[in-house]
Order: structure tokens, then sequence, then C-alpha cells
């Protein structure tokens, strides 16, 4: 469970986030919203990747200002058009993720297998189209034993098979290892492979549960 | 071609003095500012520098500085996506396009040739027609070369012409330490070069020219902080490659300290060429015993640098009167010989900055 408190973001005075209070319960959450409505700035600071005021707890143990390290260990994160250095290879990147996250790198490479882009796994990432970049993003968050993994626009520039496969590993993940998503989409989500637990709407600047 | 001219001049060329006003102005007021008899004294300069085929050297091996320095402005603005639109000029053909991007190279490279013109007039009023020779084979190498460099890139057939053994990578563990430093071996490969030849060439003249009559640590202290400050665009480079690629890694669960740790092994890695150079000096300027201290300031004096950029979006400008007002206020901080209370104090304000402002910076904020 995550609690927003106060949760306040700014870009050159504008606020682009506010929210007051906000519970998000685990699961499988969807959080839908229109272009600019806030939503990768929320995963963003809850991946802690971005200041702000106010507060986050998980499990009313780990606040992300106090217990920075503890809460983000629990948090993976992966963008929607993600940029690593063209130089790393596929290889050099899940090495580092996976120590950083301790995660087994044996895992990572079999969803690399199943998202067919292990074949390019020790190939510079400047050679990556940007749908392989995608995939590789996708299984970096699955590293290590987060509770949560907050995947931003994950199925956009995915092929069917890729969107297929990410599914069959969320829900795998979720049912397993009790992980809980927070997914976001600026468009309708019409994929029936992915049972929602609850539904999110990013609008005027804040997150509202749609009932 | 005045339409081609002009655009060159506007998109390169001014671009290229707006970005380096500060080195020139700093440059102006030396070489200007300081002697009370300008015209005495830089004859005086000039004639000893024709006079000696050293001097000569030093002064061919600081243009040929200078000429890299320019080579790595226009490459990167030619190959820059927004100046795409330049390939147009090889519809002129490639003899046309070649003396367009000579004129770029000799506007860029007007201050040393206006200077070895003054040299030239110094060396004819001494007859020193060899000295001519040299100076005038050199301008015309430097001018004439690198267009042949810009209109392969042009041409986009650089990378079949890039130097096998400088393209290779670094084959080491890729950490959050080693990241940025293989990124600076990848992509800024002249600006390491240029660096680490500047800084290395400025002790080893230290070493050769100065000669101590009693042991004191000062001027090598002094000649190492400059040594290692000349690493300064590297450190930017470095937090600029942090901002763009690695605030993923702010995701990472290490704590302030062990992410502090990680910059400090990055900047002693970058800083082994001088660590292992210095030595040269020992025993004449330095002790072993001192040797610490030596390390330590340089060390934290880089880790100063980049805990500055984390403060806000300090522009290249603003960073670089940052380090001459820091290489000015460590001249007199020295002369009063702090010992190693210096380099621990700097290290410690490090620290505070990196601690406070570390997740707090944001890039365009």
């Amino acid at each position: 469970m995550l609690q927003l408190k106060q949760v306040k973001k700014e870009y050159s005075a504008t606020a682009v986030l506010s929210i007051d209070a906000l519970t998000i319960e685990n699961g499988i959450i969807l959080l839908q919203g229109e272009n600019g409505s806030g939503k990768t700035t929320l995963l963003k600071v809850i991946a802690g990747l971005l200041p702000f005021d106010g507060d986050i707890i998980m499990n009313d143990t780990f606040s992300i200002k106090k217990q920075r390290t503890a809460f983000i260990r629990n948090i993976n994160y992966a963008e929607t058009e993600p940029l690593y250095p063209g130089f790393l290879t596929g290889k050099e990147l899940v090495k580092l993720f996976c120590y950083a996250k301790k995660g087994s790198i044996a895992n990572i490479e079999f969803m690399l297998r199943q998202l067919h882009i292990y074949d390019v796994y020790e190939k510079n990432i400047s050679t990556y189209s940007s749908g392989m970049i995608k995939k590789l993003s996708l299984a970096l968050a699955f590293t290590g034993a987060p509770q949560w993994i907050l995947l931003d626009e994950p199925l956009i520039t995915a092929d069917q098979n890729a969107i297929d496969t990410i599914c069959a590993m969320i829900n795998e993940k979720h049912e397993k290892e009790n992980i809980s998503f927070l997914i976001t989409s600026h468009q309708h989500f019409n994929n029936t492979k992915l049972s929602f637990t609850r539904r999110l709407l990013a609008h005027d600047r804040t997150i509202t549960i749609v009932e | 071609m005045k339409t081609t001219l002009s655009i060159l001049q506007k998109v390169i060329v001014n671009h290229f003095y707006k970005l380096n006003a500060g080195l020139f102005m700093f440059l102006f007021y030396v070489l200007f500012g300081l002697p009370q008899n300008v015209g005495g004294f830089h004859i005086a300069v000039a004639t000893l520098i024709v006079q000696s085929q050293f001097s000569l050297l030093i002064v061919f091996a600081s243009w040929f500085l200078y000429n890299m320095k320019c080579i790595d402005y226009i490459t990167k603005q030619l190959k820059a996506p927004q100046q795409q639109f330049l390939t147009c000029i090889l519809h002129r053909g490639r003899k046309e396009s070649y003396w367009y991007l000579s004129f770029v190279q000799f506007v860029v490279y007007l201050p040393v040739t206006a200077y070895a013109i003054f040299l030239t007039v110094i060396a004819f009023q001494r007859e020193l027609y060899l000295v001519i020779a040299e100076l005038s084979g050199f301008v015309l190498l430097m001018l004439l070369t690198a267009p042949l460099l810009y209109l392969k890139i042009l041409e986009r057939n650089f990378s079949e012409l890039r130097f096998r053994l400088l393209n290779s990578s670094l084959s080491i563990p890729k950490t959050l330490s080693t990241i940025p430093l293989a990124y600076i071996w990848n992509n800024r490969k002249q600006m390491l070069f240029i660096t680490k030849l500047f800084s290395l060439l400025l002790l080893f003249l230290f070493i050769k020219t100065f000669e101590p009559d009693h042991y004191d640590i000062r001027p090598v202290l002094f000649c190492f902080l400059l040594s290692a400050i000349s690493n300064c665009t590297i450190v930017f480079e470095i937090r600029n490659f942090e901002n763009d690629y690695l605030q993923l890694s702010k995701n990472f669960p290490f704590s302030r300290l062990r992410r502090f740790i990680q910059a400090v092994v990055m900047y002693v890695l970058l800083l082994l060429p001088e660590l292992i150079f210095v030595w040269k000096a020992w025993p004449v300027f330095f002790h072993s015993a001192d040797y610490l201290q030596l390390a330590l300031s340089a060390i934290s004096l880089l880790l100063l640098l980049h805990t500055i950029l984390l403060t806000g979006n300090i522009t290249m400008d603003a960073f670089i009167k940052i380090v001459f007002a820091m290489a000015m206020s460590l001249f007199f901080i020295i002369l009063y010989n702090p010992g190693i209370i210096l380099p621990v104090f700097i290290l410690l304000i490090s620290f505070a900055l990196f601690y406070s402002y570390y997740y707090e910076f944001e890039k365009g904020k």
C-alpha cells in the first residue's frame, strides 16, 4: 500500500501535481489520463527520480523522505521512453541492475528470451531499435524483489507477441510473488489479458480513484 | 557564396567565439592588461620564442592543442542533428565545399594565425629564415588539413576514418563509477586526450624548470591542483551525462554515502595518470609522507566541482568562472600552507553539498 500525503510537484512555479491524500492499495492498478495530466510525474516521484514536497509512505512503514533506501529497494520503475548509454551492452546493463537491485541475472535473461531480444543481449544498446530498448527496460523493471513495479506506458511500441508476454509476466508476478503494479496509459486500455484491481484517473493536476 | 559563408559564420564561428568568450577575455587580460609596457613585453616574449627551438616547440604544442579544441568543436557542430542542413553545401562540389570549410577553420584559428604573423615579423627582423619557414609550415598545415576532416564528416564518412585503436571500448566492469568514464572514453576522446596532454605537460614543465632551494610542498601542490583543475571540462561533461542517462540510478537503493564513495572512486580513476605522473617530482618536490596530501587535494577538488554542479543548472560559462575563482582562492590559501586541513575541508564541503543536493537536483529547473 502506498500513501501519498500532501504531494506537490511544480515545474517553473507551475503545479503539475497536487495530491492532498491518496491511498493506493496493493494490486494491479491502472492509471489513466490525458497527455500532460501528471501520470509520468507521479510515477517518477514515487520512484524517487524527482524531488517533491510532501511524503509517500509504503505499508505504513517506509517513508521516501525518511527511509529512502529501504523505500526505493521496494520500487522498480520502467520509463515510457527509456534512455540508456548507447555504448553499454544489454548484458552490462542487466548486470548493473541486478547488482543494484540484488536480482538474478538468469531471471532477466529468461525474460529477454521470452521477449525475443536475447540475440542482441551482448550488443551495444546503440544498435537496438526503440522497441527493443523498451522491452529491455521492461525486463529490467522486474529485477530483484520489489513490492511495487511502476510501468509507464508499457505497451506502446510493443508488438502483439510482446504485449501477450508482458501481460503474462505481470499476472504471474502478481499471483506468485504478490508484487503490485502501477501501470499508466493515456489511451483506453482494451487489453483483456490484464485484470486491473483498481483504476485511477489523472486529471486537473490530481489523482482520483475511479469507483 | 556570400550567403553560404554568412550561414557558416552565424552557425559555427560566432557560436565558437561566444562559447569561448571567457577564455579569450582571460587571455586578453593576462597578455595585455597585466604587463605595464605591453609592446616591449610582447616583443621580448616573441624574441625569446623565435630564438629558441625548444620555446618554439612549446608554442607549437599549445597551438596544436588549440587546433584540437577547434576541431573538436567544429566536428561536434557538423555532426549535430540540428546542423544536418549544412550537408547541402556538398551540392557545390567537393572542392568548393573544402574552401567553405577552410573559411570556418581560418576564422576560428585566427588568433593563432595573427600571433604567428607577429612572430614571423620578429623572426624576419632577426633574419631567422628557418623559423619563418617553420611558422608558416605549421600554420598552413593546421589550416589546410583540418578542413579535410570536416569534409569527411559532412559527407558522413567519418566513422570509416576513425582510429581503430582509439575507437575500442573500455573492457572494464561497468559500475556507476566507471560508466561516466566509459562515456568520456567513447564519446569525448578528443577532450580527454587534450586535457590529459595539457595537465601532464603542465606537471612535466614544472618539474623540469622549477628548481627549489629548500623543501617546500606548496609549489608542487599548487601546480598539481592546477593540473587537476584542468579536468574541469570533463567534470562538466560527466555531470551532463549523469543528468541525461543515469537519472534512473536514483531508483537504485544506494545510500548517499555510498553514492559519494562511487564519485570518489570515479575521480581517483580519472586522475590516475596525474597521480602516477606526479611521482616524477619525488623526492625533490615532495616526500612520500606528503603524497596523501597531494592526492587527496586533487581528488577533493574535482569532487567539489562535481558537487557544485549539483546545486543548480550551471552553464559552462558560469562554471568556468567558478573554476577560475577557485584556482585564484587556492593560490592564496596554499600560500599559508594549510597542510592536510585543506583537502579534508574541501572533502567535507563536497560531501555536505552532495548530501543536500543529490536528490534535490533537477535538470532544467
